[in-house]
């Protein structure tokens, strides 16, 4: 599947010639004290349509991870490994794409997506990384393997606690804010965890990640897109262009259809990743200016 | 470890270049006495040059990642705008680090509130990956004014190069008194310049080993010598003129380049385990110079110059292989370089040494002439080359300064 930020990139190389505002630009909005103007009653219509679009986004990406979900648990619990492993990233995606929305649901979000280097003492890991180190014990030192019944035990808690998720999001009520803030942290979640290769330790798949929350960053985005447009063009046609460079590098990193694992990618290559989400990452921190 | 390494192989450029004098100690000025000077980018030459040394340095080369020129002009237009404020004690944007909304971030980072400005001095640099790319290709219409003298320096012998970390398409220089300043410079420029720049590499250095001023003393390096004796001040006027500041005729392609200079940076590691059990004497006859006064081995004060022809017991007095004979420019035909170079102390390495050195800064008219040859000679005959391991250099083409209403680099990238 093409992700919708390629998409967006065809479109977006006819803008190439826009500016880059600066930070110091005296002018840009925003970085007055003043605050955006309220929104219009046109305005306020474009974002109840995104809003409702958004929400229900989350709410089919939600229901296919429970599906997904499920599929990966049967897998580790047949003792299908290879299977589990192939499913693994791609289930994942429909977590990464929603998560920092879901992450807002009750504290189901350390059940089911701690790493192991930020446990506290005596805390229980559970959730996709337990699994994970299972599944690939390669880096891991010492490691004795999870027996039967642990294994299962852990899936089918992942199920639940999926499944409690999915179920409160059934009430999700969400504003402009939100979704700008979701994906502003997406975006965060990228900078901080991903192209630094620290979320999928074990498995090496963290561009899988990076992916599903650019996905998600850039579903926001897009369905705000048309409001943020009307108040700062600049801003918005700059915002579209740094999604397509840092699609364009994630890309470049595939072999086929597939992504490579981390430990393949160079230096450069990470360094321009991370580069290019740092100025997406500033751009979109600009949006809560105008809107 | 250095076995294998001959004592000429390992090589510093210009360390310690005829440094050495009285002991006068450091200056230590309490922060409530500190001079506060207000630097600017406007005038005949950037700031940052023959500004009275500051203490500290944080020095940024980075990439430029976009493809359009119009991007490019942009940024260092803004880093013009958001240098000048901070070298005026002003935040790097109009709002500050708090006086803006709550829910925005703001567009100064804040760790320079209630700090003066520590004299801090913003000077940018041109690399010569600016005009052309790896393959030669010109990448922003620039080519035609790249200077002969802005090529990437040639690979020295036992040069330990660490990769990725030496050259850049921009460099910045930030110095000041208070360490917390110059890094807060560079944070916010390199924060402006995301999209357009990506930072490759960077140095803090947090003692400066040279002198500019006709009034600063001569500091110590690493080694525990006065560096920086010789260096050219910011008095001697002509002295400026034929070995620092290029002249618009130099080069055919650079007279946009005049009034500027050329940077070179070097990083020296220094291997202070091995020098510091070396015999004071030794020390002595390895610099050429007093390690109390840092007066030549054949005088008696900082300042008298050097006798390479006295000779005691059938020995020069100062051995053929002291440093200070090898760099002198008696030996290279007059060439002198304005010196401003950092103590560096990042850390330990991997096998639990100091990662300490000096991180070499030379500001020269011509590279080729005043820079390469006085390097060659140390890498042959220097024997602080045992001592020594360069790990990175660059250079970059430092634009002359601004008139009101221009940006940094106006009279590169102005048309026609």
């Amino acid at each position: 599947m093409r992700s919708p930020i390629t998409l967006a990139v065809t479109a977006l190389a006819l803008s190439l010639s826009l500016t880059a505002c600066g930070t110091t630009d005296e002018k840009a909005p925003g970085t007055a004290t003043g605050g955006p103007k309220p929104l219009s009653a046109a305005e306020k219509a474009q974002v109840e349509k995104a809003t409702t679009e958004y929400t229900k986004w989350v709410q089919d990406e939600l229901a296919g991870l429970v599906k997904q979900t499920g599929e990966f648990v049967d897998a580790v619990k047949a003792g299908n490994d290879d299977e589990a492993r192939a499913i693994y990233p791609n289930a994942r995606t429909r977590w990464e794409r929603v998560e920092t929305i879901a992450a807002e649901f009750g504290d189901l979000d350390p059940a089911i997506d701690a790493r192991e280097a930020g446990l506290q003492e005596g805390e229980e890991w559970t959730g996709w990384h337990r699994l994970e180190k299972d599944l690939w014990p390669a880096r891991a030192e010492n490691y004795t393997p999870l027996t039967d019944a642990e294994q299962a035990e852990l899936a089918d808690k992942l199920l639940a606690d999926t499944k409690a998720i999915q179920k409160q999001g059934e009430d999700l009520k969400l504003t402009a804010t939100d979704i700008v803030e979701g994906s502003q942290g997406l975006l965060e979640e990228i900078a901080g965890g991903k192209v630094t290769g620290e979320e999928e330790y074990w498995s090496r798949t963290d561009l899988w990640d990076f992916q599903a929350n650019l996905d998600g960053a850039w579903k926001g985005f897009e369905l705000l897109e048309p409001v943020i447009k009307g108040r700062d063009a600049k801003l918005a046609a700059k915002i579209s262009y740094q999604f397509g460079a840092v699609q364009g590098l994630l890309d470049a990193t595939k072999r086929g259809d597939e992504f490579v694992t981390y430990d393949k990618l160079t230096k450069e290559q990470v360094k321009a990743m991370s580069d290019a989400v740092n100025a997406l990452g500033e751009s979109m921190a600009q949006v809560s200016a105008v809107l | 470890m250095t076995s294998g390494i001959s004592r000429r192989a390992a090589i510093g450029a210009g360390l310690a270049a005829g440094a050495a004098g009285v002991l006068v100690g450091r200056e230590v000025i309490p922060a409530h006495q500190r001079r506060s000077e207000t630097y600017s980018l406007r005038g005949a030459h950037q700031p940052g040059i023959t500004t009275e040394m500051q203490n500290h340095l944080h020095f940024a080369s980075f990439d430029v990642t976009t493809r359009s020129r119009h991007e490019l002009e942009q940024m260092l237009m803004a880093w013009t705008v958001a240098a000048e404020r901070m070298m005026s004690g002003q935040p790097a944007g109009p709002v500050g680090p708090v006086g803006g909304r709550p829910e925005l971030a703001p567009d100064d980072t804040g760790e320079a509130m209630e700090l003066d400005t520590s004299n801090l001095s913003i000077t940018v640099g041109f690399g010569p990956g600016l005009f052309r790319d790896r393959k030669g290709r010109d990448r922003f219409g620039l080519a035609q004014r790249q200077p002969e003298a802005l090529r990437p320096l040639p690979r020295f012998p036992l040069d330990q190069l660490t990769p990725g970390a030496s050259g850049g398409d921009l460099c910045v220089q930030s110095c000041a008194d208070d360490p917390q300043i110059a890094v807060h410079a560079v944070r916010n420029l390199t924060r402006i310049g995301f999209g357009t720049v990506g930072m490759r590499w960077s140095q803090h250095g947090f003692g400066r080993s040279s002198a500019t001023t006709p009034g600063q003393t001569t500091p110590r390096n690493l080694m525990g010598f006065k560096d920086g004796t010789a260096n050219i001040r910011s008095d001697e006027t002509e002295e400026l003129d034929k070995h620092v500041w290029v002249a618009p005729s130099d080069d055919r392609a650079g007279a946009w380049l005049g009034g500027g200079s050329y940077l070179i940076t070097r990083r020296a590691m220094i291997t202070v385990e091995l020098w510091d059990r070396q015999k004071l004497r030794d020390q002595e006859e390895f610099i050429g110079r007093t390690k109390s006064e840092g007066a030549p081995l054949t005088g008696r004060t900082e300042f008298d110059e050097p006798d390479f022809r006295a000779m005691a017991a059938g020995e020069p007095v100062i051995p053929e292989d002291a440093h200070v004979r090898v760099v002198h420019p008696t030996h290279h035909g007059g060439a002198r370089m304005l010196r401003r170079g950092y103590n560096i102390a990042d850390g330990t390495n991997e096998i639990g040494r100091m990662d300490a050195g000096l991180f070499f800064i030379a500001f020269v008219r011509d590279p080729a002439k005043q820079f390469i040859p006085i390097q060659k000679a140390m890498v042959k005959s220097d024997i602080l080359m045992e001592y020594l391991r360069f790990t990175q250099q660059s250079i970059f083409a430092v634009p002359p300064g601004i008139a009101d209403g221009q940006s940094i680099g106006h009279a590169l990238f102005k048309r026609g």
